[in-house]
């Protein structure tokens, strides 16, 4: 009997403090801790809002909760566990949470209960190398963002109302650039929700025009981050966006009043722009390679650099850092006899920086791509949480392209192309629908 | 008792009271132990409070073979680690805590790796059933939304 009551008073006891958890953080409830009545609410609600559990389905389960409930059914099940994981000391936590390599994993074991979020709550864990999460479309009705981990092959939906209704740019240090109808820039860490403001649109020395809509104002922006320097948060960040009817190229910090534009003769259209030995590096219509300085005495310059490797036309051209060699990826689509889905190719070159030549790649080793409407990215490691090497991962990032479609994105121009045999494959991450000024976007996590 | 034990000995008595008479090499992997040891506010017998004799054996089972095998190839000793951590929820528990309390740094490495093995890939849901016995609390709660970034102080 004395035993039964210590268990019943344990229990009490570890409610109490998840229920305390759940003052300090809002929508936890959500994970259930508060009790069984409340979790069964709960999980009506959520299935009436993303109808992913059947009504009816969670409906029974409902009422089969609260009759175990009422016969302490609670109880029973803690009592087959006779030891409690949850009163591990804190030391143990964080030698378990620095072995786990996933920011998914990680964030999984932190929302375990609530001691386990004990070193979560330091914020000291530092990840090893990540793969990047693709974020979704925007629904211009809700505050909910959705990503998809290749890793957990799942749908994570995240609060993220300071993305609602804007145009994104995803970057590998987790931050991502967004602009609205209101015309305000900022950079958006969309998993830890800071945010920092840009100079908005209308300090853009360009001319704006006015039959273009907001969303086609920027056709790229790319965050460049040099972590190497001890600068504070603001100093470490240069964006650099490609704008306007000419595809011009500017760029800002956080701090800066206006933005800057690099000027130079209308010949040079900008396609993308990438960190590269320090040096920035952009590609120029029709793919010629120039390198931008910024930080000399006096207005920015651009110095041509080399041609491109040939002049066949091309869909999309990304200019890639990939383990210390600067890549160029040609984007191809031909459209098949059925019209619809067109055939999507990748070509590779490697840039020769004594020759000033590019060299075509049959191969990336152990590399991945992700190419997009984001700083073009690559993963070294091979084959970790289920990334697969010598692949690129790609969107269809033409805003255009998107209109056009007009119904749901299911894995369709959205896949990953095998440089050894020259197939996409497509992956699937559930119904995505884009609206007009949005498509998924490739983006590192980022817990800092 | 004492004296005729030999001079590089020394007895571990569990929490239960069983006495387990191990070199002192192997005993002083714990630093706990060690320290104690060290400071020689310890007679030949030394009480191991909250650990039981079972969990005991085991802690010392691991000690012996890392002593002995500091020769041996790190293959053997790493295959060794994996099969002795491969143990039920609740030696995993006892062992950890255990390892923890008498601070012997190897053992607590391989279980918490071993511990991390597990989470590897789950789910919050599944991670809870695992080791919280929460099953029908979560069957309810395993929904897709995972608002995992509910802490809004973090800048």
């Amino acid at each position: 009997m004395e035993d039964g009551n210590e268990e019943n008073k344990d229990d009490v006891d570890e409610l109490e403090d998840e229920v305390d958890g759940n003052d300090d953080v809002a929508h936890d409830h959500r994970e259930g801790h508060a009790g069984m009545v409340a979790s069964a609410t709960d999980a009506l609600f959520s299935s009436f809002v993303f109808g992913t559990t059947s009504w009816l389905l969670v409906q029974m389960f409902g009422c089969f909760t609260i009759w175990k409930c009422l016969l302490g059914g609670v109880l029973v099940s803690k009592k087959l566990m006779m030891v409690d994981w949850s009163q591990l000391p804190y030391d143990i936590i964080r030698l378990i949470a620095i072995r786990l390599n996933a920011v998914e994993d990680f964030l999984s074991f932190s929302f375990v209960c609530h001691s386990w979020r004990s070193f979560y709550l330091t914020k000291s864990w530092t990840p090893g190398p990540q793969i990047p999460w693709l974020m979704l479309s925007d629904n211009e009705n809700s505050d909910i963002r959705s990503f998809f981990s290749l890793y957990k092959n799942k749908v994570y939906e995240l609060e993220l109302p300071e993305a609602r209704g804007r145009r994104c740019w995803g970057s590998p240090h987790g931050w991502i650039v967004i602009i609205g109808s209101d015309l305000e820039i900022r950079l958006l860490n969309p998993f830890s929700r800071a945010c920092i403001n840009l100079p908005p649109q209308s300090t853009f020395d360009g001319q704006f025009d006015f039959h273009s809509a907001w969303y086609q104002f920027i056709d790229k922006a790319i965050i460049i981050k040099k972590s190497n320097e001890s600068h504070t948060i603001e100093e470490e960040f240069l964006v650099m966006v490609i704008y306007g009817p000419y595809q011009d190229l500017a760029f800002s910090r956080p701090g800066y009043t206006s933005w800057v534009n690099v000027e130079v003769s209308s010949y040079f259209r900008f396609l993308d722009v990438v960190l590269f030995n320090d040096q920035i590096f952009a590609l120029c219509y029709v793919g010629d390679l120039v390198v931008i300085e910024i930080d000399a005495p006096g207005p920015p310059t651009v110095l041509y650099i080399a041609p491109p490797p040939h002049q066949l036309a091309w869909e999309k051209l990304y200019l890639v850092e990939s383990s210390g060699d600067l890549l160029m990826v040609y984007r191809y689509e031909y459209v098949t006899l059925s019209g619809y889905p067109s055939l999507t190719q990748f070509e590779v070159y490697k840039f020769d920086l004594s020759m000033r030549e590019w060299t075509k790649l049959e191969d990336l080793g152990n590399m991945a791509l992700f190419v997009g409407d984001n700083y073009s990215m690559s993963v070294s490691s091979s084959n970790i949480f289920n990334c697969e090497c010598n692949k690129i991962y790609f969107i269809t990032d033409t805003v255009e392209q998107w209109w056009s479609y007009n119904e749901s994105f299911i894995g369709r121009d959205v896949g990953m192309y095998c440089m050894v045999d020259g197939t996409v494959e497509p992956f699937f991450f559930g119904a995505d629908y884009p609206s007009y000024y949005s498509c998924p976007i490739w983006v590192m996590p980022s817990l800092s | 008792m004492s004296s005729s034990l030999e001079k590089n000995m020394l007895i571990l008595r569990s929490s239960d009271g069983e006495e387990f008479i191990v070199p002192e090499v192997v005993a002083v992997m714990s630093k706990a132990i060690k320290n104690m040891v060290e400071d020689e506010c310890a007679s030949n017998t030394i009480p191991v409070p909250n650990v039981d004799a079972n969990i005991l054996a085991m802690v010392i089972e691991f000690c012996k073979k890392h002593d002995e095998s500091e020769a041996e190839a790190a293959s053997d000793l790493k295959t060794f680690d994996s099969e002795f951590v491969n143990r039920g929820q609740e030696a995993l528990y006892d062992l950890i805590t255990a390892a923890n309390f008498r601070d012997v740094k190897e053992l607590l490495d391989a279980l918490c790796q071993n511990v991390a093995e597990m989470i590897k890939g789950k789910s919050v849901h599944h991670i809870r059933i695992q080791f919280l016995g929460y099953q029908l609390f979560e069957i309810l709660t395993s929904n897709f939304i995972w608002n995992i970034w509910c802490d809004r102080d973090f800048d």
